[in-house]
């Protein structure tokens, strides 16, 4: 991640429960010379929640990009990554799913919803570095396949 | 002849006893002279002939059963191999037509013994008689009626015989019964001990890597000149490395109650000092969740337990506790004495155990939480060993609601150790068998259904061949009164009927048209849905050796005719109901047999779902440690860091392959299908990509054909195939090879490296789970244990295929798996 990006700044919003996974994301989105912001929610209910105020009120600030993890307190990545989808206000905005899980059902399932991305969280350092630069090109303004 | 030498045929023949000597098959060989007299028959008109064909049974006497009576003492001097004395028999005897024919009245008193030959085998048997006619007829003539006597002598005798071969035939069902009941038991406890040592060995192979992992993070956060920053990243790696332990040494534990290991060591220790210890474990955890937790208990409380165990319990209860409770909430421990016992209270704010479930939260792998956003906190055995562990101290653990509506958890301890604690040890280990047995008992117990009170819609069906259609209708209607009866009036009809709908008894006569009972039953037991149906066989009188045959040919019982209503309707309800103990005890078995699986594919899972997650934490942060601090480190430390991510990556690879192992035992899966093995060749090259760059390695492969699988599984195989090359590879970049070969309607696909190869002597053992055949760490990055080979085997087996290796040692290894051809698509 030498390349300097051009891209403005950058919102994500990050469903993530694990508060050493933010950190560390946080840390690599740092390293990558990105400016941005990172809003991190770490309950499924409280995620939901905000997702439909998001959907409700037309114009409000939303985010760039959107990282949902599956495992969460009361509901499911799976969850929150549908209700973004059918909303015609959040649908367009880039959802990926950011797990431990490399299962194949879960791909299949994060596929049939819509997911932009499935991104398997890393175990190492150059990993790491690779998710900053998938959330860079997932939140880039301009054409972006249909 | 000699002097000195007697006449014995002379001596034999004219003596005063009445003799017959038999050879084995029954055949008469010789006789005395008195018992020709006896039985009015001449020498040469008998010698050379079979005993039942010169003596047959009185055809006007329809209660004959000298013939049955006389074989069956035979056959017990044939297997016995010692005398035989019978009852008095009433044994007609053939009148010679000068004498004017038909039977004569005559009752005896045989004893048959055996001859043996100088080869120690079974020569003769002499069948001597004594001709009690007389005296019968005297005490006949002294009673008044002759039933009487009938009653006195004759009939008490032949009343015996039938208990005795009841008793006899008895005797070899309740043996049946038991072997079968210890098979049974005994493929239950393989499959128990496989178990144990399944988890025994996962829970060994994962601690390594983590002792590895947290002796040098100790090290450097023992060392004075760390940075704060650093040490608080340090700390993470250590609490999750910790707490990845506390998992596999929950594991552990269960392993080694499942083998009935554990036992109390009892010491004297201040519960109070323990207990806050314990807690103290948690507290950055709780200001992490923004939860207080308290501890109120005495200053001291001085008690006698296994201090390790019952510090197991308050860890244990506490995480639980934390588990639950929401932000903001409070865990509050408290401790007091009361009469001799100790109470220990662990409660939360969280949402409570509802009454219903308060049962089942200390079984294993209870998980509170369910439904769509259920988490996995942990491998659901924190609370099945609170409760284990304090009924080894022989406390008591309950639940219940605390004040604020949380739930509120339990313990009481005795404050002493049982008198003679020593002795007691053994007695604990075995309590704990006995209960987890009671438990799997219970549990299966549950599961059976309730049993029916046979109403007539429900009744047992009976099915009753009889070609007859008099004695049908009759066998019909006497069983109809408690069975719904159905009927077919042959062999190949029955079948039919049975195999349409099995019924839970069939009575067959022994003759039928179209094929005997014999042979109906043999047909019966080659269809696995009527293997283990009850027959019951009609027979008729004097069928001795056929019934003998029958029964050994699987028959279960049988009847003579002509039979008594009550007695038919007797055994048949006798049959049913021990076939469905049988099959009852059987389901139990069963249903045992698959939780036991089902308990290991749980604890699999769990151990690697679970697990992986806190050590990509130890591999991360432990990476952004050491580059960040890169300048400050000396060779030392840099090598410490390296160890740490060596082995947090070395035990992830490993919990992968696990959770493939178990997830793969669900087996509830697509079936196969035409799969590509290009395509899942190159998804393997793809995955392993960075490992293939770093090492240099080069694959190339021919064309592959598509074989009948799933694409998953070879991407599977392929990585692990390939994964074992790199790992085990010579000095050089190591060079992969992969090809493919039709033989026949299967393809042959060999993945060969230039690596040092195998011994053939563990050919078939790297196939094995945990199967390790280099030293831990001898190779740069580990050998860890085999699970991607087994899985590999796995894998190819599901699919119908074979999985081999062929090496010679210093001259690589070629990993064959064969697997059915897809058959081309056909052109357009």
């Amino acid at each position: 991640m030498t390349q300097a990006i051009e891209i403005g700044f950058l919102r994500i919003l990050l469903v993530e429960d694990n508060p050493s996974d933010a950190f560390l994301l946080r840390t690599a989105l740092g390293k990558a010379g990105l400016a941005f912001e990172l809003t991190v929610i770490d309950d499924g209910a409280l995620a939901l929640a905000e997702v439909q105020r998001m959907g409700a009120r037309a114009g409000a600030s939303l985010p760039d990009v959107i990282l949902l993890d599956l495992n969460l307190p009361k509901h499911s990545g799976l969850e929150i990554l549908e209700t973004i989808k059918q909303s015609p206000a959040l649908a367009r905005i880039p959802a990926a799913i950011y797990t431990s899980s490399d299962s194949a059902d879960d791909r299949r399932a994060a596929e049939r919803l819509g997911a932009d991305r499935y991104i398997v969280k890393p175990n190492r350092l150059a990993g790491l570095a690779g998710v900053a630069a998938i959330v860079v090109e997932l939140g880039r303004p301009g054409p972006r396949a249909s | 002849m000699s002097a000195g030498e007697p006449d014995f045929r002379a001596l034999f023949e004219s003596g005063p006893g009445l003799h017959l000597v038999l050879s084995p098959d029954l055949t008469i060989v010789a006789v005395s002279e008195a018992y020709l007299a006896a039985t009015m028959t001449e020498r040469a008109a008998i010698l050379g002939r079979h005993l039942f064909q010169v003596f047959p049974d009185n055809p006007d006497d329809p209660d004959a059963s000298g013939v049955r009576n006389l074989s069956a003492s035979l056959r017990r001097v044939v297997r016995d191999g010692k005398p035989d004395t019978m009852a008095v028999q009433k044994y007609d005897i053939r009148r010679p037509a000068a004498e004017g024919g038909g039977f004569e009245e005559r009752y005896w008193s045989p004893v048959n013994s055996p001859v043996f030959g100088a080869d120690g085998r079974l020569a003769y048997i002499v069948h001597r008689v004594e001709d009690v006619t007389d005296y019968v007829r005297q005490q006949l003539a002294d009673s008044r009626t002759t039933e009487r006597l009938q009653s006195e002598v004759f009939l008490r005798a032949r009343e015996l015989q039938v208990a005795n071969e009841r008793l006899r035939a008895a005797n070899e069902e309740l043996e049946r019964h038991a072997r079968e009941r210890t098979e049974l038991f005994e493929r239950l406890s393989s499959l128990d001990r496989l178990k144990t040592r399944f988890f025994a060995n996962v829970s060994h192979e994962l601690r390594t890597p983590l002792t590895l992992i947290l002796g040098p993070v100790t090290t450097l956060l023992a060392s004075a000149d760390v940075a704060p920053e650093v040490r608080a990243s340090l700390a993470v790696i250590e609490r999750n490395a910790r707490l990845l332990l506390a998992h596999v040494n929950d594991l552990l534990d269960v392993a080694r109650l499942d083998a009935g290991k554990l036992e109390l060591a009892y010491a004297a220790v201040d519960l109070a000092a323990l207990l806050r210890r314990a807690v103290s474990c948690f507290e950055l955890l709780a200001r992490e969740k923004a939860i207080a937790l308290e501890v109120h208990a005495p200053a001291a409380l001085a008690v006698e337990v296994d201090a390790d165990k019952v510090q197991r319990i308050a860890i244990n209860l506490v995480s639980n506790a934390l588990k639950f409770t929401p932000a903001g909430g409070r865990v509050r421990c408290e401790l007091a004495s009361e009469g001799g016992r100790c109470v220990l209270l662990v409660s939360d704010t969280g949402p409570g155990i509802p009454e219903a479930l308060r049962a089942s939260v200390f079984e294993r792998f209870f998980q509170g939480q369910l439904g769509a956003a259920r988490r996995f906190e942990g491998t659901g055995l924190g609370l099945s060993i609170v409760k284990e562990f304090v009924a080894l101290h022989r406390g008591t653990v309950s639940v219940e609601e605390s004040p604020g509506g949380g739930a509120c958890l339990r313990v009481e301890l005795p404050l002493a150790a049982p008198p003679g604690t020593p002795v007691a040890r053994g007695a604990t280990v075995q309590e704990h068998a006995g209960r987890t047995e009671a438990e799997a008992l219970r549990a299966a117990l549950r599961a059976t259904a309730s049993p029916r009170n046979g109403p007539a819609p429900d009744a047992p069906r009976v099915l009753v061949v009889e070609d007859n259609p008099e004695m049908c209708a009759f066998v019909a209607d006497t069983l109809a009164e408690r069975f719904r009866v159905v009927t077919a009036s042959g062999a190949r009809a029955a079948l039919e009927l049975a195999l349409a709908a099995p019924p839970e008894l069939i009575v067959t006569d022994l003759m039928l048209p179209d094929l005997s009972g014999g042979a109906l039953v043999a047909e019966l037991r080659r269809h696995p849905v009527l293997r283990e149906t009850p027959v019951m066989m009609l027979t008729a009188s004097g069928d001795e050796d056929v019934r003998v045959e029958l029964l050994r040919g699987g028959v279960n019982d049988w009847l003579t005719k002509p039979f008594v209503p009550r007695e038919l309707v007797a055994r048949a309800e006798t049959l049913i109901r021990e076939r469905r103990s049988s099959r009852a005890a059987l389901l139990r078995s069963n249903q045992a047999l698959r939780r036991s699986n089902e308990d290991l594919r749980r604890v699999a899972f769990a151990a690697s779902h679970d697990l992986q997650e806190p050590l990509r934490m130890v591999s991360l942060f432990a990476e952004l440690l050491q580059d960040s601090l890169r300048e400050h480190l000396d060779a030392e430390s840099v090598r410490h860091f390296e160890l740490v991510v060596d082995s947090a990556l070395q035990m992830s690879r490993q919990l992968a392959a696990l959770l493939a192992y178990a997830q793969l035992s669900a087996g509830d899966e697509d079936p196969p299908g035409r799969a590509a093995c290009d395509r899942a060749l190159d998804a393997a090259v793809a995955e392993l990509e960075p490992s293939l760059r770093e090492c240099g390695a080069r694959i190339t492969c021919d064309e592959l054909p598509a074989v009948m699988g799933r694409e998953d599984s070879l991407v599977q195989v392929f990585r692990q195939l390939l994964a074992n090359a790199l790992r085990f590879r010579g000095a050089a970049a190591p060079l992969v090879h992969v090809s493919a070969e039709r033989r026949g309607a299967e393809w042959i696909v060999s993945v060969r490296d230039d690596g040092p190869g195998i011994d053939p002597a563990y050919h078939e053992r790297v196939f094995g789970l945990f199967t390790r055949l280099h030293p831990r760490g001898s190779s740069g990055n580990g050998s860890g244990p085999g699970i991607g080979l087994a899985l590999c085997k796995k894998l190819v087996e599901r699919d119908g295929g074979r999985i081999w290796v062929e090496s010679v040692p210093g001259q690589g290894a070629t990993f064959r798996f064969a697997l059915p051809a897809a058959e081309p698509v056909a052109a357009a």
